[in-house]
């Protein structure tokens, strides 16, 4: 895992790159796509979408932060506002597909149960010898909340409270869901051991 | 905790797909369309946002466009091109000539700035010179501007009735008073010499009609006398409805009240012809 001084170097280079970019600088932005291109668009392809549709909401992310560049202020961190943008697209693009249960304030968003059945199902048709496909897998067959702070944790290396500005909700409740999907998947995996 | 660390490594070894090139590339291209689509106006822009400043280059269209409406409404306001510009409904007549006669006619000019729908200029100066050389061209044209009396069915002003009964009883006036007195018409501005030249004519002509007017009645109101000629003669000629509407027209201007009693004795005279 990064240390906490080489993330905190990071992000504060990316506010810099990004506020670089807004100036004119188009070197700033190659940069700063190479930096963050990697996580964001694994982040998508964990949300059990088609890699074609991961790669349209990709770009539709970077649009957007490309149009939004003269409006990006230092107060914000920009992989905060990156990932928010990446949330609120892949919500959207689960309403329209009706994948949504509900959405509840302290719950969050629930999935509903024959999406996740889909993705159960396939998990359990791996075997030991593909370990790591199956951990992709079961990651996708999360809940929809604790998939995201999953991800936001161990994809983009977010902080408890980064992940709770992202996902609208309090640290605990970060916390608690990087946990219990933590929890899930070890079972998963210690099961299919 | 060993675990999770366990885990975090498993998570990191599976998880290395990397977006396309060929997205990478319309990503990084859209990027720099952006930068080149307008650097100066986003670098003026942004300027201006951070230091408060109005940009006149943002403004200069809409404020062109918003000075221009401005100017044309004021322009139309102003001109109002929707109003139908009336022209003087009677024109202005010309300045009465000086008649040679025994008595020289001043006209005042102002009497002569509120035309009545009667004669037109020139056809005010021609019946005034055709009135000096024969008595049938004099007859014609008063009836013509008698004629056009009718036809716009003017009434003489309270004023100029008040005025006229005060000649009356102060004797003779001034041509120019006289002139004050009447609604000052063209026709009949230019008829006073007229008329006395026709009641000099009607008496040339021995009409049982006519009487014998003093100079001095004459003068003070030609306009009655001039009407009571025109009717008789209409009488005479058998035109009996020209006669009826110009009798009808006089009695509007003319009360008979405001008659002299030569005058209403001829007019009764009228009336029983017309009858």
């Amino acid at each position: 895992m990064e240390s906490p001084l080489t993330v905190q170097k990071e992000q504060h280079t990316s506010e810099q790159l990004m506020l670089a970019y807004a100036s004119g600088n188009m070197g700033a932005f190659t940069d700063l796509y190479n930096l963050h291109k990697a996580p964001l668009f694994r982040f998508l392809l964990r949300q059990g979408i088609s890699r074609a549709r991961a790669d349209e909401i990709f770009q539709d992310i970077w649009l957007k932060v490309i149009k939004a560049r003269n409006q990006y202020k230092n107060t914000a961190r920009f992989q905060t506002w990156l990932y928010t943008i990446a949330r609120n697209l892949i919500i959207d693009e689960f309403r329209k597909e009706g994948k949504i249960e509900a959405v509840d304030f302290e719950e969050g968003i629930t999935e509903k149960s024959s999406f996740l059945s889909s993705q159960n199902s396939t998990e359990n048709s791996i075997d030991q010898d593909n370990k790591q496909k199956y951990l992709l897998n079961s990651v996708k067959a999360l809940p929809f909340e604790q998939r995201q702070a999953f991800l936001l944790r161990y994809e983009a290396g977010m902080s408890n409270m980064d992940i709770a500005s992202i996902t609208g909700t309090n640290v605990e409740t970060a916390k608690s869901r990087v946990r219990y999907a933590i929890r899930q998947l070890k079972l998963k995996l210690g099961g299919s051991q | 905790m060993s675990n999770q660390d366990d885990l975090e490594t498993d998570y990191k070894n599976a998880s290395n797909e990397l977006p396309s090139g060929e997205v990478d590339q319309f990503i990084l291209k859209a990027a720099a369309d952006a930068i080149k689509e307008s650097p100066e106006e986003k670098e003026h822009t942004k300027t201006n946002i951070i230091q408060g400043r109005f940009s006149l280059r943002r403004w200069q269209t809409p404020l062109s466009l918003a000075a221009t409406a401005v100017i044309t409404v004021s322009i139309v306001t102003s001109l109002k091109p929707w109003q139908v510009s009336t022209p003087m409904s009677v024109p202005v007549p010309s300045q009465p000539v000086e008649m040679k006669s025994d008595r020289i006619i001043s006209q005042d000019k102002t009497s002569a700035a509120k035309p009545a729908a009667q004669l037109s200029e020139p056809e005010n100066t021609s019946l005034t010179d055709s009135m000096k050389r024969t008595k049938a061209r004099t007859k014609t044209e008063l009836s013509d501007a008698a004629e056009e009396q009718l036809a716009t069915a003017d009434s003489v002003s309270d004023k100029g009735k008040q005025l006229r009964k005060k000649q009356e009883q102060m004797g003779i006036e001034t041509e120019m008073t006289r002139q004050k007195a009447i609604i000052p018409e063209p026709s009949r501005s230019e008829n006073i010499p007229e008329s006395i030249v026709v009641e000099q004519n009607l008496q040339k002509d021995n009409s049982p009609s006519l009487q014998a007017v003093p100079v001095a009645a004459k003068k003070l109101m030609p306009d009655i006398e001039q009407w009571l000629s025109l009717i008789e003669q209409d009488i005479k000629d058998s035109q009996v409805e020209n006669a009826r509407k110009k009798r009808d027209v006089f009695l509007r201007q003319h009360p008979v009240e405001s008659l002299s009693e030569q005058e209403r004795l001829r007019f009764q005279k009228i009336q029983q012809a017309l009858e």
